[in-house]
């Protein structure tokens, strides 16, 4: 492939790893919040600092 | 230094609160289980997120920034090979499936169950030198992104580098992996914004941007600097290598701790292709903000003390072009990578060494019979003397890696060094595991064979790169370029457990594994 190719390849690439990146980023943000903050709970009762 | 007061403000709450979290966490574990896989309880969203953070730490940016560095866009082909392989995995289930069905907590524990005990000794003896080798430049490539970005003197390198590795020690000994969970939780958010707002500011910089990068990659690296066939650090010999290995690279185990953390092997599973989407981005993000510091140094504007370093050359980039409070949380981000991927990387490998040399000596010396506890033991040490005995090899490792990162220097980039190390485990894993889990007549004198020979080439070469001289003129092509001797040990590892396993099918009948009832 000549250098013309490449670099517009390697844009699309850039392009769609981004995309793939931070769309992941969105999707597994709330369900990822929700177990912390089951998991935190469950400490905090554990120490005494919250009633079950 | 080069950080506004509030930046740092920022990263001593994140510190703080760090802290915080491995304390909490260690009212959270109570059996061995809950330390080493956090009670097999990860849903997809969390254990996407975790394994993200594991594979996308602070090390891993920095090698792929400095291959950036050196060899521009030509890189990106490796997080696209990887994308591919790992949807790949997560669609069909290869290797992972079957692991998390066979409710293992560390690799080499399969080979107990398919082998013997001497052969799981053998590949926990192999996995934790290739693991402890492998780990070994992580602190400093950690400590080079502080200086670099601070604007610290480059010779406060090795005093950072043990704070750092302190800190991640307390708290995984605290929490073990129910805390690296958390903080690779919020470590995946903080990195995240981190590369939103970092690669926002190189696009829209009047010096850099898209087509200035381009132009300057090609006015002083030419073609190699895109066509990855052309640059010699590739060719069609790695991109096999890596295809290979990247299928195979799966049993590493600190990534493997995620997948053998989910609820079932069908979380496993999609939990593994999800975060396959990301593997791109993981790379070809830090490798682009390594190129953009090429060409950032070499431009007449640039003042700073790293024209030649790509090591250190991007975080000081980046430390100036972030404005405050930005910089501070990309900063915290940053930390928190460094930790998320040495706290999951000193429990897997303290777990191997433990669960898989230690315990097994103990239980050959006790003669103890080859089978599983309820509490998930093999007649070795105890669980709650194994959590014991995790603590001190944590603390030991520790050590070994400050004063590895401190005296030793690669033969090639940090990238390759750690496909190297990692290949002298995973040229092995191509028959114990690979064959193991899907021919039928993988026995165990084929996996003694597959471990001995896969680990040969990787070893020679990593020993004849530092004393080049003894290796005759016609043969120094092996030791200047580990592309062959990795690529033949993949080979090696796979054609020793066919060979050794047909030539003794009477003598070493193979052990029959049942997935009938795997989701």
């Amino acid at each position: 492939m000549e250098a013309q190719g490449w670099k517009t390849l390697w844009m699309v690439v850039f392009v769609v790893a981004s995309a793939l990146f931070w769309g992941t980023v969105l999707a597994v943000v709330g369900g990822g919040l929700r177990f912390a903050r089951n998991l935190l709970g469950e400490m905090l009762v554990e120490i005494g600092w919250r009633k079950q | 230094m080069h950080l506004h007061w509030i930046d740092l403000v920022i990263v001593l709450v994140y510190l703080g609160g760090t802290i915080l979290i491995g304390l909490l966490a260690r009212t959270s574990i109570k059996s061995v289980a809950d330390f080493l896989v956090a009670g097999r309880t990860l849903n997809v969203q969390i254990g996407v997120a975790t394994y993200v953070a594991t594979g996308l730490g602070l090390v891993t940016v920095m090698y792929f920034a400095e291959e950036g560095f050196k060899n521009g866009f030509a890189p990106f082909l490796v997080g696209v090979l990887a994308t591919v392989v790992f949807i790949f995995i997560g669609k069909t289930g290869f290797i992972v499936s079957r692991l998390r069905f066979l409710q293992v907590m560390t690799v080499p524990e399969f080979y107990e169950i398919k082998y013997t005990r001497g052969v799981r000794l053998l590949g926990g003896c192999i996995l934790a030198l290739a693991g402890t080798l492998n780990m070994g430049l992580f602190p400093i490539l950690g400590s080079r992104f502080v200086v670099g970005f601070t604007g610290l003197p480059k010779e406060y390198v090795n005093y950072v580098m043990l704070v750092m590795v302190a800190v991640v020690v307390f708290y995984t000994l605290m929490g073990g992996m129910v805390s690296v969970v958390l903080v690779d939780f919020v470590q995946f958010l903080l990195l995240s914004m981190g590369f939103l707002f970092g690669t926002y500011a190189i696009l829209t910089h009047p010096d850099l941007g898209w087509t200035n990068i381009v132009n300057g990659l090609a006015a002083h690296k030419g073609a190699a600097a895109f066509d990855p066939i052309a640059n010699l650090d590739y060719g069609y010999i790695f991109i096999f290598y890596f295809l290979s290995v990247s299928l195979i690279g799966i049993v590493w185990q600190p990534e493997m701790t995620h997948v053998l953390s989910t609820e079932s092997p069908k979380v496993a599973r999609k939990m593994f292709w999800i975060q396959g989407l990301t593997m791109v981005g993981r790379a070809v993000l830090p490798m682009f903000w390594g190129a953009a510091a090429f060409v950032w140094v070499h431009l007449p504007t640039y003042g700073g003390l790293y024209a030649d370093d790509g090591r250190f050359a991007m975080p000081e980039m980046i430390s100036q072009l972030l404005p405050p409070v930005v910089a501070g949380l990309l900063f915290a981000g940053m930390l928190a990578a460094f930790m998320s991927t040495h706290d999951s990387y000193l429990l897997s490998w303290s777990a191997v060494i433990v669960r898989d040399v230690v315990s097994p000596i103990k239980a050959m010396l006790a003669g103890s019979a080859q089978e599983r506890s309820d509490e998930g033991n093999w007649g070795g040490l105890t669980g709650e003397r194994e959590i014991r005995w995790v603590r001190i090899i944590v603390v030991i490792l520790a050590a070994f890696l400050v004063a590895f990162g401190t005296f030793y220097t690669p033969p090639e980039t940090s990238f390759k060094f750690m496909y190297v190390t990692g290949t002298i485990y995973f040229a092995g894993c191509v028959g114990t595991i690979g064959l193991g889990l899907y021919w039928r007549k993988a026995n165990t004198v084929g996996a003694y064979c597959a471990l001995v020979m896969g680990a040969i080439a990787p070893l020679s070469f990593l020993i004849l790169a530092e004393m080049p001289e003894v290796v005759p003129h016609h043969l120094r092509f092996l030791v200047e370029n580990s592309n062959i001797s990795i690529m033949s040990s993949l080979l090696l590892g796979g054609l020793g457990m066919i060979v050794g396993s047909l030539l003794t099918q009477k003598s070493h009948a193979p052990r029959p594994l049942d997935f009938a009832e795997m989701e």
